[in-house]
């Protein structure tokens, strides 16, 4: 489980020395970090008690060196390994995230479509999200036949329906009484 | 008391002959004449003092233990026999308080049974009327979760009727009413 807590004070710790013009990138270096790190035989094995402090650390640097990411988030990479939060990288790169979304007002959302949608669509969907939000959005956009027809949006915790899967749900539930 | 009794028969055969042996030894007296007669009297006298004398006594016991054992029989005839009264009389009475008993037994017995009665209709009452609502309720209870079912599998059959229909004819016209309507929603939310 992660302790996101913990990974939002490492994030705001990375946050606070990421130069602003290098914020976002130091953000996808460290979500491709993660990604790597967190694949289920690396984790486990970096995670073990069986691995000495000082290999951990070295295999840290190592792959981030391999990632080929910037000094800092090689520093940060062992940095994390140190202190024994390797398992929480990935909840330190979501924190990360949101902490520069927040601080470059924006903010992100997951629009899924029940059919491929044309860029106009998806333009258009997220000015009527970013009308909501009053901030910028950040779209990632999903196709799922599943909805049927339609479209569905979640921001900010909260989901906007447009599916027709919904509907039928609910005209079903309603039929059934 | 046996040996006195042989010893009276001994003595008393013993004095019977001793006169004929009197007279078999003498000639025959004249009939009816005074000396035979005295000579009967004297015999009889003998024979009455003999019988006295050697008899007397074993007699007396005899008599004194007979009315003694005749005393204590009808002493105890009388006891037994006051005891069958007592018995008698107990039994009597213990037979009019047993009719009293029975009687007491077959009111309480007719009381119990009324009782009983009452209670097993009532029960019965009861019970009856329990069931009916039972049945009343689980068949209030079958009939809706029969009629939930139903109206379930009709809306089930309807959704994936709908799914089929849709799924065979939408298209991208459709998708785009679909997304302006969504839109219309949000921007509502927007401007609340």
């Amino acid at each position: 489980m992660k302790n996101y807590r913990v990974a939002r004070r490492y994030a705001r710790a990375l946050l606070e020395v990421a130069p602003r013009d290098q914020m976002e990138r130091w953000g996808a270096e460290l979500e491709k970090l993660a990604q790597i790190v967190e694949s289920p035989e690396l984790i486990t094995k970096l995670t073990s008690p069986e691995l000495p402090q000082e290999s951990r650390e070295q295999a840290m640097q190592k792959i981030a060196e391999r990632l080929d990411l910037s000094f800092p988030l090689r520093s940060f990479a062992v940095v994390l390994a140190r202190h024994g939060r390797i398992a929480e990288i990935g909840a330190v790169a979501e924190s990360y995230r949101d902490l520069v979304d927040e601080q470059l007002g924006r903010e992100r959302a997951v629009i899924t479509f029940a059919m491929q949608p044309d860029d106009t669509t998806v333009q258009r969907v997220v000015s009527g999200l970013e009308a909501i939000a009053g901030k910028k959005i950040i779209p990632t956009i999903k196709v799922d036949p599943a909805l049927l027809g339609g479209v569905t949006a979640e921001l900010g915790g909260k989901i906007y329906d447009g599916s027709l899967a919904t509907r039928l749900a609910e005209a079903q539930r309603r039929l059934a009484g | 008391m046996r040996l006195n009794i042989k010893r009276l028969l001994v003595v008393t055969i013993a004095i019977a002959s001793a006169p004929s042996l009197a007279f078999a030894a003498e000639e025959a007296a004249p009939e009816g004449s005074l000396f035979g007669t005295l000579i009967y009297t004297i015999n009889f006298a003998l024979f009455a003092g003999i019988i006295i004398i050697y008899a007397g006594p074993a007699l007396k016991g005899f008599f004194r233990d007979r009315a003694s054992g005749i005393r204590s029989q009808l002493d105890r005839l009388n006891s037994a026999l006051q005891e069958a009264q007592d018995l008698a009389n107990r039994a009597a009475a213990r037979m009019a308080k047993l009719d009293e008993e029975v009687a007491q037994i077959r009111a309480e017995m007719e009381n119990e049974t009324k009782f009983l009665v009452n209670r097993i209709r009532e029960g019965a009452a009861t019970t009856a009327e329990r069931i009916r609502r039972d049945t009343e309720l689980t068949s209030a209870a079958n009939l809706d979760a029969a009629q939930r079912r139903l109206r379930e599998r009709l809306a089930a059959n309807a959704a994936s009727i709908a799914r089929d229909l849709i799924g065979k004819s939408f298209e991208a016209s459709d998708q785009a009413r679909l997304i302006d309507g969504f839109m219309d929603r949000i921007r509502t939310e927007a401007a609340q």
